[in-house]
């Protein structure tokens, strides 16, 4: 019994993890294609169309922009619900959990409502689409899951170590980025980190709030008109690599801390 | 249902840890065992393996007449009160006290009438339909020891679950248990740390430390008459005096101490056979103290009163024998005497009361004059 | 005592000035915006001029346009696929990945079955085109098994659509359902075996009902990123039975029609908004 049970677990875990990486592996393989077409079979390996996706300069601009847009709305997502998150925790202002609702909010409407809105808006009071609308858009939409993140570390005992830090002479200022800041960097920091894969990966409020310069998933977007291309594989697999290894960077350095803490 | 229970060889190792040590212990049928001991001697690991939990390394357990195991937690005949109580949160109270009965494919009218004489029995009459989060943590307790007892096993293993009660409702637990357990008959095994809980309900008490049995028998046995000097210091406060053996006549002891010479009937070390010459521990439990003079009392000189704390029944006093200034011991003077910081008291202890163990064994210097502050 | 008072003041003061800028900024990009789309939802397009006519013409229309209209039904259909799919599909390998692969695996285990969400959502769905292009793996693995003679539809269909849907939300529910599947106290499985509970009837009575307001809520985040999603459909749908986000986006597109981008937007919401409450009550009634 417990062999036909393991039988099972085996090869389910084959087939799932087969349908998982499928398209990636097929992905990364074909962005080697020495032809012309990204389908079996495959002839290769050529660097080639990694040679074109670093010669062509709208994809490195492209680039570029994404890293820009996604570290810095994230600072300022990160700012914003880091002090709402503090305040509603620690202090008891009125009608605390309509603020918690609303800065949350944005969390359960679709990307493509937000970016709508935020197009129409724009539109009316004349303001011109660029990646600044681009990054106020990722703010709204980072902004609550910082919040979230934050306000869940911030726990009781929390408010009796600031305390003891008051108790000992520690201002108010020193308090908080002696003690509190610290404390919750760990939080702090995932909610950096998540917001920026969130930011370098979108694209409906991109594509809605760019106009000439764009993110890279728009720039991805123009190169699928051109249908099967290995270039799209080449950045694709750019794109992945890069991900991947700020994930393992990111898995080795924060959080095996967090788990040894 | 009731059997008895029987660890034969067992032990247990986690990695380079030994947490059990060639255990070989037997239970009665129908008996309430306490395994005490302190965080890490390995009583959990044992309840565990009794319960089909874990499979020992080494040994066997057996329970009644059959070798279980090789056999399953849900083969065996024991079920266990967990010390999170780990009462089915979905399920109604009826319903999770059923739930034995119904992996038994016990009819629902059936299981139903039982869950209801169980939950009578533990004292939660009419609360069926209710669910778990609705209950106070010791009522939760009440339910887990029902659904516990419903499928009538032979041992029922507890896991420290008076822990999260306050003092007041965990007396009143150790009571109700006790009497439960006498009703039903069925082999009791609980484990705990607090040797004041082990002695209020115990039939046999089983003290552990470092995976190996220390001591183990009736609750005054072990007090009165420990057999190691962890277990004496394990079972309340007790004080331990350095001595030689003089001479070893059959019917008497010679002891030579900084106190004195003590002449000890041969019964003060009914578990060791001790030699003249070998080094012992005197064994005097604070209370053994007295301040009276009467006949056949040993005269140990007068000691200075060094802290005096009034605790109800008695005064808990620090003194410094006269004969051994450096030395302090712990005794509990009678509520009616007037004691202050400074006085001199008269020190006498009844010869039958003390108790001589081997000095190989030597206690580490928490157990010196404390006792019971180990947790 | 006036101390204590300013003291107190001073800090309602400054958890106030914390609050402002958070709350300020939803207001102004996302309150706002979703009031103007409300108004601008109530206005109509007449050839290339804005006309405030604040009437509910683009919401009748919505029913009386025969694309429009089939753009909710394909919408909700393919969800509710996809949404069944992913949880009967990942609940397993979660499950897998709980209890049966070694804990020192598990974290593993676990960032290998979600590593592909770093690939750029965009690339991912041309991906599975490439799978599934007419001339692409799979075709041509089934040509060559000679278990098809001619190559199948499969891309540009609504069957690659749910595919890759399914891919993605396969990934972020092994996540979720294997959080929720660990912090389940291991003294529940426990105490059930010691009753006599075997396998099947331990997962069956007890893993099941205590995990299923978890999968409820990883459903509902599936659900709703689902139904607003226009990159899956747009890449791999095939410009047929257009899915609601297509529709809204083929408005914006060519016609710059806002008006009834707006209205469809908020018919969307409106549905969305249905589905939670009814998630939210079923909740509840599994809370009580």
């Amino acid at each position: 019994m417990r062999r036909l049970e393991s039988a099972a677990v085996v090869t389910y875990l084959a087939l799932l993890y087969g349908f998982i990486f499928l398209p990636v592996v097929i992905l990364v393989l074909f962005s080697f294609q020495a032809g012309r077409f990204p389908i079996p079979p495959f002839n290769g390996p050529s660097l080639r169309w990694y040679a074109e996706v670093f010669a062509d300069g709208r994809l490195t601009d492209a680039l570029i922009n994404s890293l820009l847009v996604a570290l810095i709305s994230s600072g300022v997502a990160c700012l914003l619900g880091f002090l709402a998150a503090y305040a509603l925790a620690r202090y008891r202002l009125p009608g605390s959990g309509v603020q918690r609702a609303l800065i949350t909010a944005p969390l359960t409407v679709s990307y493509l409502i937000i970016g709508l809105g935020l197009l129409m808006t724009f539109n009316m009071v004349g303001v011109p689409r660029s990646l600044l609308t681009v990054g106020i858009g990722h703010v709204v939409i980072n902004t609550p899951l910082c919040f979230a993140i934050i306000y869940a570390q911030i726990g009781e005992h929390q408010v009796n170590i600031e305390r003891a830090a008051r108790d000992l002479g520690a201002s108010d200022w020193q308090v908080m980025s002696l003690v509190t800041a610290p404390m919750l960097a760990p939080g702090i920091v995932a909610a950096y980190f998540l917001s920026v894969t969130f930011s370098w990966d979108e694209f409906i409020i991109a594509f809605l709030l760019s106009r000439f310069d764009v993110t890279l998933p728009v720039e991805i977007w123009s190169l699928l008109r051109s249908g099967l291309n290995p270039k799209t594989n080449a950045v694709g697999s750019v794109v992945f690599l890069v991900s991947t290894v700020l994930v393992l960077v990111l898995e080795v350095t924060v959080f095996r801390r967090a788990a040894r803490r | 249902m009731t059997a008895q229970v029987e660890f034969r060889n067992v032990t247990q190792r986690f990695g380079s840890t030994l947490a059990l040590d060639d255990i070989n212990l037997t239970i009665g049928a129908g008996d309430f065992a306490v395994l005490l001991g302190p965080s890490g001697c390995g009583k959990t690991t044992l309840l565990m393996i009794l319960g089909g939990f874990l499979t020992p390394n080494e040994g066997r357990v057996l329970i009644g007449d059959s070798d279980v195991t090789e056999r399953p937690a849900r083969e065996r005949p024991t079920t266990t009160m967990f010390q999170d109580y780990a009462l089915f949160p979905h399920m109604s109270l009826g319903a999770n006290v059923g739930f034995g009965l119904r992996m038994r494919g016990i009819g629902r009218v059936e299981r139903d009438a039982r869950a209801r004489e169980l939950l009578d029995l533990v004292g939660l009459g009419d609360t069926a339909k209710r669910m778990p989060h609705e209950l106070s943590g010791g009522q939760r307790q009440r339910v887990a020891l029902a659904r516990a007892l419903a499928v009538e096993p032979d041992v029922l293993l507890l896991d420290e679950p008076l822990g999260a009660l306050d003092l007041k409702l965990r007396r009143r637990m150790q009571d109700e248990l006790k009497q439960i357990q006498r009703r039903v008959g069925t082999t009791f095994v609980h484990v705990t740390h607090d040797q004041e809980e082990a002695m209020a309900i115990a039939d046999r008490i089983i003290v552990m430390n470092q995976g190996m049995i220390e001591d183990e028998g009736e609750p005054e046995a072990i007090y009165l008459r420990p057999r190691t000097v962890f277990a004496a210091g394990f079972m309340g406060e007790i004080n331990f005096l350095p001595g030689r053996v003089e001479a070893s006549r059959e019917n008497q002891l010679q002891l030579s101490t900084s106190l004195g010479e003590l002449s000890l009937p041969r019964s003060a070390a009914p578990r060791f056979d001790p030699r003249a010459g070998a080094a012992v521990q005197i064994c005097v439990r604070p209370e053994h103290f007295t301040v009276a003079a009467g006949a056949g009392w040993l005269e140990l000189g007068s000691a200075r009163v060094v802290d005096e704390s009034f605790f109800g029944t008695h005064h808990r006093c620090h003194l410094a024998p006269e004969r051994d200034p450096a030395r302090t011991l712990v005794a509990h003077l009678p509520q009616s005497m007037r004691v202050a910081k400074g006085d001199a008291v008269a020190l006498r202890i009844d010869p039958a009361s003390v108790v001589v163990l081997p000095a190989a064994d030597s206690p580490s210097p928490a157990h010196d004059s404390h006792g019971s502050d180990e947790v | 005592m006036r101390s204590a008072q300013t003291l107190a003041t001073r800090e309602r003061l400054r958890a106030w000035a914390f609050v402002a800028p958070a709350l300020v900024w939803t207001v102004a990009f996302f309150v706002v915006p979703f009031a103007v789309m409300a108004a601008v939802s109530l206005w109509t397009r007449v050839g290339t001029d804005l006309v405030r006519s604040w009437d509910f013409g683009n919401y009748v229309g919505f029913f009386q346009k025969s694309h429009f209209v089939a753009g909710l039904p394909n919408s909700l259909e393919v969800t509710v696929v996809v949404t069944l799919l992913s949880v009967l599909l990942a609940y397993p390998l979660a499950w897998i990945i709980a209890e049966r692969v070694p804990k020192r695996w598990q974290r593993l285990a676990l960032l290998l079955a979600i590593l592909p969400f770093w690939t750029s959502y965009v690339v991912r769905s041309y991906a599975w085109l490439l799978v599934l292009a007419k001339n692409g793996l799979v075709n041509q693995a089934l040509l060559g098994m000679g278990i098809i003679a001619e190559p199948l539809e499969l891309a540009s269909s609504r069957t690659a659509t749910v595919i890759g849907f399914v891919h993605f939300f396969v990934m972020l529910l092994t996540l979720t359902i294997y959080a929720n599947l660990v912090q389940l106290s291991p003294n529940y499985r426990r105490a059930a075996a010691d009753l006599g509970a075997n396998a099947v009837q331990t997962f069956w009575h007890v893993v099941l009902p205590l995990t299923l307001p978890g999968i409820m809520v990883g459903a509902f985040l599936t659900f709703v990123l689902c139904i607003g999603d226009y990159i899956t459909p747009q890449i791999l749908g095939g410009n047929r039975e257009l899915v609601l986000p297509q529709v809204i986006m083929l408005q914006i597109g060519r016609r710059a029609d806002f008006p009834n981008a707006a209205a469809l937007s908020i018919i969307l919401m409106v549905v969305v908004s249905a589905v939670y409450v009814l998630c939210a009550r079923w909740l509840k009634l599994e809370r009580a």
